[in-house]
């Protein structure tokens, strides 16, 4: 027996992010195999989701919720690091996730990013940001792939830091991308006939 | 240390067990090197005597999962935290769910959203 509401909600699912990954296939600025391959990497729908994140939430206008953000990411850090039932259900590891806290005075330096000239996260405050996601080379690995693909825009300072721009692209095909789903998901939603098979 | 001794005991099985998992983009001679200079050279003596007996084909196998995140400059500069290293080894051809984690950064901003600007 098929239920169809469940089938159709994976469909959707499915239908929806692999148009967010053609997407970024066509928008990319070089066409090379091994980037548009890349660009099909889970890793890079995550980042993605962590940009969208940043824009729905307004961490990247306002220093103060950047910071409060911040110390929430560090708090959670501390937590996983002092909980070893928690930290082994998520498989990670205590030298990784010390890697992502932050001390207070890179905090204040992200909140100063912010109110420069060229206003963005520096790629080391992304790498702690996203260190249980994945370790900050394969981090940097993926922003370089956004980068090449003409995502995101990296602007060294004279302070040898990389500040991360967007270019926005990522976070409003991701942002098709729940239109969809919750689109799709709602038509789907309507009773439909189950089949004896 | 004890974190460092488990990940030693785990890494080959872990790296044996991924082998033909994920294809590797190309062998890159300084990126192995780099890899057997940190382990062989490590202070603690658990992992450069541990290195010492590994053979070519594990160094090998090795830096192609790590060529997936990284080369060797990022290598040599855990020289100092040969454990970071094998944890990365560990970490990086394992395809973990991420889920978990992006609920928890989604909360960590959530959070920090409500913060009166």
């Amino acid at each position: 027996m098929i239920d169809h509401t469940d089938i159709r909600t994976l469909e959707s699912l499915r239908r929806a992010k692999t148009e967010f990954h053609n997407k970024l296939c066509r928008a990319s600025a070089d066409s090379a195999p091994l980037l548009l391959q890349k660009l099909r990497s889970e890793n890079v729908f995550v980042l993605s989701e962590f940009f969208f994140l940043l824009s729905a939430f307004g961490l990247i206008a306002h220093p103060n919720k950047l910071e409060s953000y911040i110390l929430n990411h560090n708090t959670q850090l501390a937590d996983l690091i002092a909980s070893d039932e928690r930290r082994k259900l998520m498989g990670l590891e205590v030298p990784r996730l010390r890697r992502g806290v932050f001390s207070m005075i890179q905090i204040h330096k992200a909140k100063a990013n912010l109110l420069s000239a060229t206003p963005g996260l520096d790629q080391a405050d992304i790498q702690r940001l996203t260190i249980m996601l994945f370790s900050p080379e394969t981090g940097r690995r993926v922003i370089e792939y956004l980068e090449a693909a003409g995502f995101l825009t990296r602007v060294a300072t004279p302070y040898y830091s990389k500040i991360v721009q967007s270019h926005g692209m990522i976070e409003e095909y991701f942002a098709e991308y729940l239109a969809q789903v919750r689109t799709d998901v709602a038509q789907s939603a309507a009773p439909q006939q189950e089949v004896q098979t | 240390m004890k974190h460092a001794f488990k990940a030693l005991i785990a890494a080959p099985f872990l790296l044996a067990g991924a082998a033909q998992a994920m294809p590797c983009d190309g062998s890159d001679l300084r990126l192995r090197e780099a890899v057997q200079e940190v382990l062989v050279n490590a202070e603690n003596p658990r992992i450069s005597g541990w290195a010492k007996y590994l053979n070519e084909s594990f160094y090998t196998d090795v830096s192609c999962r790590l060529s997936h995140g990284m080369n060797a400059e990022d290598v040599l500069r855990l020289r100092e935290e040969p454990e970071v290293l094998i944890d990365l080894v560990i970490g990086t051809h394992m395809d973990r769910n991420q889920s978990d984690a992006l609920m928890l950064m989604l909360s960590a901003m959530k959070g920090g959203s409500d913060e009166k600007i």
